[in-house]
């Protein structure tokens, strides 16, 4: 069985200084595979989501120095997961615009048919700005949610240790973290429709 | 001592499938299920995929707010000038008075004889200019508009290459600052 949960939370002492790249790696994959799914829109099973998964470990470990000091390891090897099932489904999207390409046989320059794999100035500024409008909508949200998300995602804190900080229930905490974040969906939804 | 989890109204839908508070401790790694929730969330494809989602927002709202917070930061160290260093400036200036003491006694006869030499060469100086300036052709204006455009281009690669390493560096120490 594998389980999502860490021993660490967002210590990231707990999970990686004493254990080996094995222990590691089985703790760290199921989240891992999990978002991997997630991007590519696979099952959990499906081999693009396997060699994702073992790729996003892989670089995970093997760059495991470039961590800063208290820096949370979660959510970095949640980025490496995103970043290598991004570059997937890029690379899927450039097999699929070659195969059309090579149906209609199109007599154009290859440079032009080419898919430029990394984003381009347009898709930079819409990150900055949902970026921007993420936090705009945290600071919107009321004084309970708003607390609870900045000390798990900024100050790096446990469920538990902003529960006894704030003296509420731990279901509060989960419950403002998980509110929070689905009422900054719902903005951006909004904002973006 | 035992360990505290999530309320089972908080873990489980009626439909079989876990909640969303639960889906959201799994994605943050917080160790806060039954091995009951756990079991089920490493079998069920659907709640895998609702937490593999969560994580990927979990991760959006992380990275928006250590990026705002640095914005922030580099904006309100913008509005906030740094006061003038009165002390350092009156001491600078007495330091200053103390190194001229000795030339003021010289300081009338100083000013008549400048006085004197500015009257002398300015029309000399002046003339000079009116011709030089009669003497340029439209290369020569080509050349300099050419020159003042590259000091320019020079000036605002400068100011460029400056301002996003500020941000960059308040960015760096808010996310080493901040963050656990």
């Amino acid at each position: 069985m594998f389980a999502y949960r860490t021993t660490t939370a967002q210590n990231p002492a707990a999970l990686v200084e004493d254990r080996t790249h094995d222990e590691q790696a089985a703790i760290l994959r199921p989240i891992v595979r999990a978002v991997v799914a997630a991007m590519l829109g696979e099952s959990r099973d499906h081999p693009d989501v396997e060699d994702c998964t073992h790729e996003a470990l892989r670089r995970a470990i093997e760059g495991r120095a470039r961590l800063r000091e208290g820096e949370p390891m979660r959510p970095w090897v949640v980025g490496i997961a995103r970043h290598v099932a991004l570059d997937a489904r890029r690379s899927r999207q450039r097999t699929r615009a070659r195969t059309v390409a090579e149906r209609e046989d199109d007599s154009s320059p290859a440079i032009e048919r080419a898919v430029d794999p990394s984003p381009g100035p347009f898709d930079q500024m819409a990150d900055a700005e949902l970026r921007r409008r993420v936090f705009l909508a945290v600071g919107q949200l009321p004084e309970g949610p708003r607390t609870a998300m900045t000390l798990f995602h900024l100050d790096g804190l446990a469920y538990e240790e902003i529960a006894r900080r704030l003296g509420v229930p731990l279901g509060t905490v989960a419950t403002w973290v998980t509110r929070g974040r689905k009422t900054v969906a719902l903005a951006l939804r909004e904002v973006t429709s | 001592m035992k360990k505290e989890l999530l309320p089972r109204e908080l873990v489980w839908q009626p439909d079989g499938h876990l909640f969303d508070t639960a889906i959201a401790a799994l994605a943050d790694g917080q160790d806060l299920v039954s091995p009951e929730a756990q079991s089920h969330a490493d079998m069920c494809e659907q709640c895998a995929r609702r937490i593999g989602e969560e994580a990927l927002a979990s991760l959006a709202v992380r990275e928006a707010l250590v990026e705002g917070q640095a914005h922030a930061l580099v904006a309100s160290s913008r509005r906030q000038p740094r006061p003038l260093p009165v002390g350092a400036v009156m001491g600078a200036l007495a330091l200053a008075a103390a190194g001229m003491a000795p030339v003021i006694q010289d300081l009338p006869q100083w000013a008549t004889e400048t006085t004197v030499l500015a009257a002398r060469v300015s029309p000399v100086l002046l003339r000079g200019a009116i011709a030089a300036l009669r003497g340029i052709d439209s290369s020569q204006v080509v050349v300099v508009s050419a020159a003042s455009l590259l000091v320019v281009a020079l000036a605002s690669f400068v100011a460029s290459r400056l301002a996003p390493s500020r941000v960059a560096s308040a960015y760096r120490s808010s996310k080493e600052g901040v963050v656990q």
